[in-house]
């Protein structure tokens, strides 16, 4: 059904779905266009969440409230702007949000220990395993080191990109790349394959 | 223990990038979409402070909790526009298209609630009520949101629960146009030009009765919906009236 969306906005417009044209449709109050974009995004703004909080059924929490905090605030996105970046600006406000409210009681590693009850991610499980090994490790970075990690090495976003989610001067991502690769590389090590 | 060099740090990237291929768990991605597509279109204009916008998701929540808690369930569901209660009623009619299982579903919900408007605009008028104007409204904006899930169902594949659903909504309405009709010659001057809009957008869904259901509408042709839907999808009629789909107690 997400293609057949995608096909039917393309017909539409006799040319690829452009993303500056869902999000205006979006804007206008185009359920179908706005879906076509969550198609677009869902996964990429579900792994930013998968690792950024705790466990598995938080992630599908917070990737829940993105979208539901997306179609509220689309009338006032601007265009222009890369639709992912404004996903990943209030993911990262969701994220901060949940951080703030979190009970001091319920540690990371209690966390990691009640996963959820719901069917994880569509992955094998061994790397599920791994990603949740990955998770909790990224956890006890700094928070401007998680979001590097997540956004360039999970999601291989640009550093510009990144220091424009952020807020962040581009030399600042730039120059803590390594120490934050080098600090999880510490912290959890991968299996050369899956 | 040594500090990595540039090309382990350089391996241990690449490993981290093979986590990009985790997706989001399919139950998650077809009940968002769902609720999605099934959200009401709030115009911008009418869309309030960053206040009542933030404090709206919560909102529904407690009323959705003060009516399972409170009891308050069977005197919203008696309510009528103008009545304080209404907003709970709307409210949970709300929920319930969102946590539909399908967007079938969701249209045969969106047709029962026109349904409802309609019944609700009967008793207004009956009982000569000042709120009459409301009503109308509340009717015009449910039809609105069938028109825009019947554009959308009409999108999806064809099966026979698509084309029943489509061929129920276009024959509920069409015989609302009779209620409305003989409706408008009841109500205040104030109240017509509502009311004549709600006929002329009725009209313009039975007229799409006689195209098959499959057959979408032809592109680009206006809405005859007050608050300017997607133009109406094409719809045969059948004779028989399907029942209102059960409300999901559960998601």
């Amino acid at each position: 059904m997400a293609e057949a969306d995608l096909n039917v906005l393309a017909q539409a417009a006799d040319r690829p779905p452009d993303e500056q044209e869902l999000a205006r449709r979006a804007a206008a109050g185009d359920r179908r266009a706005f879906a076509a974009l969550y198609d677009l995004h869902l996964d990429a703004v579900y792994r930013y969440a998968f690792f950024r909080v705790r466990s598995d059924a938080e992630a599908e929490d917070v990737t829940s409230e993105v979208f539901q905090r997306a179609l509220i605030a689309m009338p006032r996105y601007e265009p222009r702007r890369p639709f992912l970046a404004f996903l990943y600006t209030i993911a990262r406000n969701v994220v901060a949000d949940r951080f703030r409210k979190a009970r001091p009681a319920a540690s990371f590693e209690d966390a990691i220990k009640h996963e959820s009850d719901l069917p994880g991610p569509e992955e094998t499980s061994l790397r599920l395993d791994e990603a949740r090994r990955v998770r909790e490790a990224i956890g006890k970075l700094t928070e401007l080191q998680q979001e590097v990690i997540v956004l360039k090495f999970i999601e291989g976003r640009e550093t510009k990109e990144i220091a424009r989610i952020t807020g962040k001067p581009e030399a600042t991502i730039r120059g803590i790349q390594m120490r934050a690769l080098a600090a999880l590389r510490g912290l959890v090590s991968l299996e050369e394959k899956v | 223990m040594s500090e990595p060099t540039e090309r382990e740090l350089h391996d241990y990237a690449e490993r981290l990038a093979r986590f990009r291929s985790i997706a989001a768990p399919a139950m998650l991605r077809r009940d968002l979409r769902g609720a999605i597509l099934a959200a009401p279109y709030v115009p911008a204009r009418s869309r309030g402070t960053a206040w009542t916008l933030r404090l709206r998701p919560v909102l529904a929540v407690l009323v959705v909790f003060a009516i399972l808690a409170g009891g308050a369930g069977s005197a919203a569901a008696g309510s009528l526009p103008g009545d304080a209660a209404f907003g709970l009623k709307r409210a949970v009619e709300d929920v319930q298209v969102s946590l539909a299982s399908s967007d079938t579903a969701r249209l045969d919900l969106l047709v029962a609630q026109t349904d409802r408007r309609l019944d609700e605009l009967e008793t207004l008028t009956a009982r000569g009520s000042a709120a009459v104007g409301a009503g109308t409204d509340e009717y015009n904006a449910a039809l609105g949101r069938v028109q825009q899930m019947l554009a959308t169902v009409s999108s999806e594949p064809e099966t026979s629960e698509r084309d029943a659903a489509i061929a129920h909504a276009h024959t509920a309405i069409a015989a609302h146009v009779t209620r409305l009709e003989a409706l408008a010659t009841k109500l205040p001057e104030a109240a017509q030009q509502g009311i004549q809009r709600a006929i002329e957008a009725g009209k313009g869904v039975g007229a799409d009765k006689t195209d098959h259901p499959s057959k979408p509408s032809e592109p680009g042709k206006p809405s005859n919906v007050p608050g300017g839907g997607p133009s109406s999808p094409g719809g045969r009629p059948t004779e028989t009236s399907r029942p209102t789909p059960p409300t999901p107690s559960h998601r």
